[in-house]
């Protein structure tokens, strides 16, 4: 960290802040260029949930760690349709039921529309087939660990600019899906 | 790496600061507590344009920019952006407070009296020229009355609610955290009333007052009487983390209602307008409270359109953008300057597939073209 | 409940880079909402900044929330490095973040800037945030920001191609001049800020990410690399960029490139590059320094793919 010295008149970022600030930075770059995979500064989601959440939003989340965390920036626990962000763990078989309640937005407001951190493996499984915004023609991603019929739920929901922003999070590996990509899903790669 | 010319406007700014810093010279913590203790009237004006509740950094304020007013509210509005939110106070009524003056125009006498508290309403406004000829103006002592008033006289619009004259008001409980808070989020359209009402609450007085007074002159639907202004004392009440609140101090608060005669169905009602600032601002207060009215009421009157009253009386903004056509515009009006000569903006090769028929006119060319 | 000791820290003359935590949150929200949805305005709170309205607040809550410690800053007024805002602002930057300045657009990681967008071509790594006084694109057409949001909403964009269509019947050409309305991806129409057209086609499908802030306004939006931004344009009349023909820089003998044209006396004028960091760069290899400068956007005033 570079020192910080002169007529700075600003406190250096407090490990929080640091912490925070690699985060966004990861998510930001990672949604600019959909399916590129960016670093977080620590595993997991909560790390992903700290740098955006305030007293402002809301959340859910099924995980009481993830939860215990997020609470204490001051944003509020609620239900999968009504939140702002949602932190899924796992989005399988038996718990895409919550992920797939989460708002697209209304055509008035498209940025009401929630934004989904997900546990995945990455590297692995079916394959995503990304073009749109950020992308310079076209660009794959193979994805484990999500029920598949997540993706075709996706596109059910999504009326650009209306949808969902996704996070897929593998470890501290962050890969961006906003809404404005285009995305062809094959679970059977050849 | 930095390069001479990059230096030469720093060391300009620079010099510039210092020029008007050395003006106004040392800045002294005497300085600042007598401006707190001198002009409280300015101190809350800065406080309510602000929306920061703070009166010795509102003194430092007015120090540090001389009294420009618009620098004052821009340096203390800076420093609450700093400022974390750790908590929301209790709501407040101010017919529970500490009441210091509170009149009604409407009735000659009201439940708890007319309480003229500190006002130069009815002074003569003469200048005491001696003072500046080295004999101090010492003001006659007060001469307390019989009777104090009441701590806390009930609303006027109590009255004329059990009288059935205006609609009665909504006392569903509200957390505070739940109010839309506009320094939290941007006022959309059509504004939430939490919103409309903090916004004049931070308004630019003179604005506020123009557009209120353009109303009350003729130009809008609204002749508003005033039901009653109040300046108080108000506790904040903030919550306790084992539960309940406690009393964090005083601020100084206040409050206008207006009310107007409008028609309902073909049947006349009153109807009730509210404004209410922190610090003591009367003439603010009733001009907002009278835009409250007008707002959204039918007419042409630019005061009947929420969006433009809450946009142009913002204080920092309007006075910001106001100031900011000082800075250079030479690339955009470069690229005016090269439409207006007809260099680039769209080809003059390639015909449009119905030719104009209407002559090219140059002014109007150049006006769109202006940036 | 959260208990009152769990919200507050310890006290901080003020927070890195001069926003608190909550007030970089509510951006860091915004503007990942404004990449998700190219050019499409995101509202914020937008806090006050120890700047006036109108001045660059926009940019610099941006900025701020961007900076760390090892940012390479550049900051530009209408190209120039040495503009009395600009140095303020690049000052106020470093001194909120300990970060450090240069002119040189090649070598910064975060530039601001007011009415221009760099000669020398970004690259991916580069963040490019520019001020905009003004968001709303339909603003001319509807003065009202409630309907422009419906219009926005419907991709109802006839009343501004209505209006080109009037300049051009009207004056023989259209005569937007900076501000170009530009369609971003396909679906929403954005004002690029008070660039010169010379800049908008910069924009499209760039490496870099830019990022547009309005502080006054209270509105983000964004365009990610390697998106579509084109200037409106009918099928048989072109869009057109400020001609620089015949354009010498008295200072550096550039031709090709966006110029100021300085009036003298005699009625005729002199140029000079807009771009000063560029020019800078130019002046410096004309006096025999080894300096590196990157592949331009234009090439002798041809828009390079």
């Amino acid at each position: 960290m570079a020192a910080i010295v002169g007529d700075v008149f600003a406190d250096a970022p407090t490990p929080e802040e640091r912490r925070a600030h690699l985060a966004y930075d990861a998510l930001m770059r990672a949604l600019a260029e959909p399916g590129e995979p960016y670093r977080l500064p620590e595993p997991g989601l909560a790390v992903a949930g700290e740098c955006l959440l305030d007293l402002e939003v809301s959340f859910f989340t099924p995980d009481p760690e993830v939860r215990r965390r997020l609470t204490l920036t001051g944003a509020r626990p609620t239900t999968p349709e009504s939140a702002d962000y949602l932190l899924l763990p796992q989005v399988d078989a038996d718990t895409i039921a919550d992920a797939v309640k989460a708002s697209a937005g209304d055509p008035l407001y498209p940025d009401r529309s929630a934004t989904l951190f997900i546990g995945a493996r990455l590297g692995s499984g079916g394959r995503l087939r990304l073009s749109g915004p950020g992308i310079r023609g076209r660009r794959d991603l193979l994805v484990d660990g999500i029920a598949w019929s997540f993706w075709q739920e996706r596109e059910r929901r999504r009326r650009y600019p209306l949808g969902w922003d996704i996070f897929l999070v593998d470890g501290d590996q962050v890969v961006g899906l906003p809404r404005s990509t285009e995305l062809e899903a094959d679970p059977w790669p050849m | 790496m930095a390069y001479v010319a990059a230096r030469g406007g720093e060391t300009a700014i620079k010099q510039a600061e210092c020029l008007f810093r050395e003006a106004l010279g040392s800045i002294t913590e005497e300085r600042v507590c007598e401006i707190q203790r001198s002009l409280p009237y300015l101190v809350d004006r800065v406080m309510g344009e602000a929306s920061l509740y703070a009166p010795d950094l509102a003194a430092l304020a007015l120090a540090q920019s001389g009294g420009e007013l618009s620098e004052a509210v821009l340096l203390l509005r800076a420093y609450r952006t700093t400022q974390p939110r750790i908590a929301y106070a209790a709501p407040i009524a101010l017919d529970r407070q500490l009441t210091v003056r509170r009149i009604s125009a409407a009735f000659k006498d009201v439940p708890g009296g007319q309480v003229l508290g500190p006002t130069l309403d009815y002074s003569h406004r003469t200048l005491k020229t001696e003072v500046l000829a080295g004999q101090p103006f010492t003001p006659t002592p007060v001469t307390p009355a019989e009777k104090p008033s009441e701590r806390a006289p009930p609303a006027v619009a109590g009255w004329l609610r059990d009288q059935g004259l205006v609609p009665p008001a909504d006392d569903t409980e509200q957390d505070s955290g739940d109010i839309p808070d506009l320094t939290r989020e941007p006022v959309l359209f059509p504004a939430p009333r939490a919103h409309t009402l903090q916004a004049l609450a931070r308004s630019d007085t003179g604005g506020t007052l123009a557009l209120g007074y353009a109303s009350m002159r003729g130009y809008g639907s609204v002749h508003p009487t005033v039901n009653e202004v109040r300046l108080c004392e108000a506790d904040v009440m903030m919550p306790h983390p084992k539960g309940g609140h406690f009393n964090a101090g005083r601020v100084r608060v206040s409050e206008a209602e207006v009310v107007s005669r409008a028609q309902v169905d073909g049947k006349p009602i009153l109807k009730l307008g509210f404004a209410a600032t922190l610090g003591w601002n009367e003439v603010k207060t009733i001009a907002a409270a009278t835009l409250d009215l007008a707002m959204n009421t039918a007419g042409a009157h630019p005061a009947n359109e929420t969006e433009f009253v809450l946009y142009h009386t913002e204080p920092i903004e309007s006075a910001g953008f106001c100031l900011h056509f000082k800075l250079p515009h030479y690339v955009t009006f470069q690229s005016a300057l090269d439409v207006f000569r007809g260099g680039g903006a769209a080809a003059d090769e390639a015909s449009p597939e119905e030719p104009p028929d209407v002559a090219p006119d140059d002014t109007p060319v150049l006006e769109e073209a202006l940036p | 409940m959260t208990a009152l000791r769990d919200l507050v820290r310890p006290w901080q003359r003020y927070s890195y880079g001069f926003l608190d935590e909550s007030a970089k949150r509510a951006v860091r929200r915004g503007l990942l909402k404004a990449i998700a949805i190219p050019g499409c305005q995101i509202s914020y709170a937008s806090r006050e900044m120890p700047m006036a309205r109108g001045w660059g607040t926009g940019g610099l809550q941006v900025s701020l929330t961007l900076v760390e410690p090892e940012s390479v800053v550049k900051v530009i007024d209408q190209g120039a490095d040495d503009g009395v805002n600009a140095a303020n602002i690049r000052s106020f930057i470093a001194r909120a973040s300990g970060a450090r300045t240069t002119t040189d657009t090649l070598e910064a990681t975060l530039i601001q800037s007011r009415h221009r967008i760099p000669e020398e071509r970004l690259t991916r790594n580069q963040l490019l945030v520019l001020q905009v006084p003004d968001p709303e694109p339909l603003r001319a057409v509807v003065p009202d920001i409630s309907v422009a949001r419906i219009m926005h909403a419907d991709a109802d964009y006839g009343l501004m191609w209505l209006k080109l269509y009037e300049q051009l019947v009207q004056a023989g050409r259209v005569t937007q001049s900076s501000s170009y309305p530009s369609l971003v991806n396909g679906r929403h129409i954005m004002s690029p800020s008070p660039i010169p057209r010379w800049d908008t086609p910069k924009l499209h499908q760039a490496e870099n990410l830019t990022l547009l802030s309005a502080g006054r306004e209270k509105r983000l939006y964004a365009v990610p690399p390697w998106t579509d931004v084109k200037p409106l344009e009918f099928s048989d009349v072109a869009f057109k960029v400020e001609d620089q023909t015949g354009r010498v820089c008295e200072r550096t003998g550039a031709t090709g490139q966006f110029m100021n044209e300085m009036p003298l006396l005699d009625g005729t004028s002199t140029f000079e590059l807009s771009d000063a960091g560029f020019a800078e760069k130019l002046a410096r290899r004309r006096a025999g320094e080894a300096v590196t400068i990157g592949p331009t956007y234009y090439v002798d005033g041809e828009l390079q793919p």
